[in-house]
């Protein structure tokens, strides 16, 4: 659940916060998991839902403007190199992405939520949600090349 | 999840499927601190929103039970009330047996043998032994508050004398009321008037009612002192060292005085008296004396066979005499007075009365010397009756609903002479001295 964290959060200590609120908020909700077999994601969920909240609710939080979508992304899916990749890297890189850009990705590419779930936690548009999940893809491509180019 | 995700998220999701980061140090502590204040504060809130139920519903509980129609039946011979339950169980006839009237009359209950939870209220009053209790702050309309189950007890303060009972609380005037309100009403006595069930508690008039009569007893202690006068008339036969003599030998006795009076009290403040009285004045003269010849000297006697009144000379040849003289005089007096009280506290007053006295001279003992031989002689000049007048200002203080007892510094002396017209010299008595008194008001 750290690692949900991590990923959420932009830095060490809001990634500690949330995991603090997170699991008060497992051990306050424990009774109501009625299949023990489902604990992690039952867990997992809270953790996003309770991050994606807590970015929401910040005062400096992002500002969901409506963005235009990325018309090209989409054909240079196939130009991604398939290298093993750090996960350490690959979390500061998140972790250095902007808010939005962070949480939709993270939220929809890892954790496999849908636009409409995220819209609604975002309090946003799927449309908007759409637009920031290309972006935040290809600044990660763009992330991936460069590595790649480097070596 | 949604199906045909790019390689880039399956690329990403695929980098942290065996990752797992350190947790940092103390992480649970920090949980678990969070845990405990969410629980406290959780108690804290159920612990708040329980009172505020709890003094709800006490206050829900108290409006219903307080309009619950009270089914008690009342006792018309006792005035107790006797609930459902002592009436179905028949415990009441035990109830009415303990409290039947003893004592004086009817209408007299002991209270131990009343049933003070269904006649009194318990707020108000409390039973200790024999003795109930009222707060000492308790004024006379608390007092009859706790009357309200048609019980109105007889009030006696601390030396169990009685100063309510029901006949003066319906006479009751304003100044009882202030005197009672002052009252430190520790005890009250263990009698009280059983009144029938239907009867109502009487209120406080609202038509102030006076006790206008009162009766009333005194005694004097006063010192006397004689105001010798020279006859105008007759002046040329007196020495004008005689007065001054006589003066300087004089010695003056006690002059004790007992009164009784009935008083009229036309407003808190005014009252008339008319009383009777008994005075003694007594009074003791020694000086010597020598004078002309012939030497005559004697108050008042009548002229002598040359038609000269008693004189004395100027030429001082006369005999030495030494004159002890002593004169006692009764006299029974009829006082018209007029008072004035002006109340101080509710017990204190500031007590003063003017009064104008008719006295009658019941017997009259003096000796003088009788300038023919100079042996002393009855004086037998007196007058049978004289005028006097007194003043006298003090304080009084009400200890009971009747009772007054007052103490006065007093100045009388008088107006006539005791001596009749045609003495040479004449004198009148005069005192100073302090009174007590009595007073007893007649509702």
């Amino acid at each position: 659940m750290y690692g949900h964290c991590l990923r959420y959060a932009g830095n060490v200590e809001e990634a500690q916060d949330v995991l603090q609120d997170g699991f008060i908020k497992v051990f306050e909700k424990i009774s109501s998991l009625k299949d023990a077999n489902a604990l992690e994601g039952w867990m997992s969920r809270i953790f996003i839902n309770l991050a994606l909240s807590y970015y929401r609710k910040k005062k400096s939080g992002p500002d969901w403007v409506e963005m235009e979508p990325l018309q090209e992304v989409l054909s240079e899916e196939n130009d991604i190199p398939n290298n093993d990749l750090d996960p350490k890297l690959v979390l500061k890189q998140i972790q250095s992405l902007p808010e939005k850009y962070r949480l939709v990705l993270n939220a929809y590419a890892i954790d496999g939520l849908s636009h409409k779930e995220i819209a609604d936690l975002l309090e946003t548009t799927e449309s908007n949600t759409k637009s920031i999940l290309s972006r935040a893809r290809k600044m990660m491509r763009d992330w991936l090349n460069e590595k790649d180019n480097k070596k | 999840m949604e199906k045909n995700r790019p390689n880039i998220d399956q690329l990403i999701q695929s980098s942290f499927d065996a990752f797992e980061p350190q947790l940092p140090i103390g992480i649970w502590n920090n949980i678990e601190d969070k845990l405990n204040q969410n629980d406290a504060s959780k108690r804290k809130k159920v612990l708040t929103w329980s009172s505020v139920a709890a003094v709800v519903f006490i206050g829900l509980s108290g409006m219903f039970y307080s309009n619950i129609p009270d089914n008690a039946t009342v006792d018309h011979k006792t005035g107790i009330k006797i609930s459902n339950t002592e009436l179905k169980s028949g415990s009441f006839e035990n109830k009415l047996s303990q409290s039947l009237p003893i004592g004086n009359g009817n209408s007299d209950l002991d209270l131990n043998d009343v049933d003070l939870n269904n006649s009194l209220d318990n707020k108000d009053v409390k039973t200790t032994g024999k003795k109930l209790v009222v707060e000492n702050n308790r004024n006379i309309t608390e007092i009859a508050s706790i009357n309200k189950n048609s019980v109105v007890p007889n009030l006696f303060d601390i030396n169990q004398e009685p100063i309510l009972t029901q006949e003066n609380y319906e006479n009751m005037n304003e100044a009882n009321f202030d005197f009672l309100n002052s009252k430190k009403l520790g005890l009250i006595n263990t009698k009280i008037l059983q009144l029938p069930a239907s009867s109502q508690i009487p209120q406080r008039p609202t038509k102030q009612k006076r006790s206008i009569w009162a009766f009333e007893v005194g005694y004097d202690q006063n010192q006397t002192a004689i105001n010798y006068a020279v006859n105008t008339q007759l002046s040329k036969y007196v020495h004008k060292n005689f007065v001054n003599r006589i003066k300087e030998g004089e010695f003056a006795l006690a002059a004790p005085q007992l009164h009784a009076a009935l008083r009229y009290q036309f407003n808190p403040n005014w009252s008339v008296a008319i009383g009777l009285g008994f005075s003694q004045t007594r009074i003791s003269q020694s000086f010597n004396f020598q004078d002309s010849t012939p030497v005559s000297m004697a108050q008042g006697n009548e002229a002598d066979i040359n038609g000269n009144y008693p004189i004395f000379g100027y030429v001082g040849l006369g005999m030495p005499v030494a004159y002890n003289g002593n004169q006692s005089i009764s006299m029974v007096s009829i006082p018209l007075s007029v008072g004035y009280q002006r109340p101080i506290n509710r017990s204190w007053a500031f007590s003063s009365e003017i009064s104008m006295r008719f006295n009658k001279l019941l017997t009259t003992t003096g000796k003088t010397l009788d300038y023919h031989d100079l042996s002393l002689m009855d004086v037998p000049n007196y007058r049978s009756q004289i005028w006097s007048a007194k003043l006298s200002i003090g304080a009084e203080k009400r200890v009971s609903l009747r009772d007054i007892w007052g103490v006065r510094l007093n100045t009388q002396g008088a107006l006539t002479p005791f001596n009749s017209v045609n003495s040479p010299v004449s004198n009148r008595g005069w005192s100073i001295g302090m009174s007590v008194f009595y007073r007893y008001s007649i509702w």
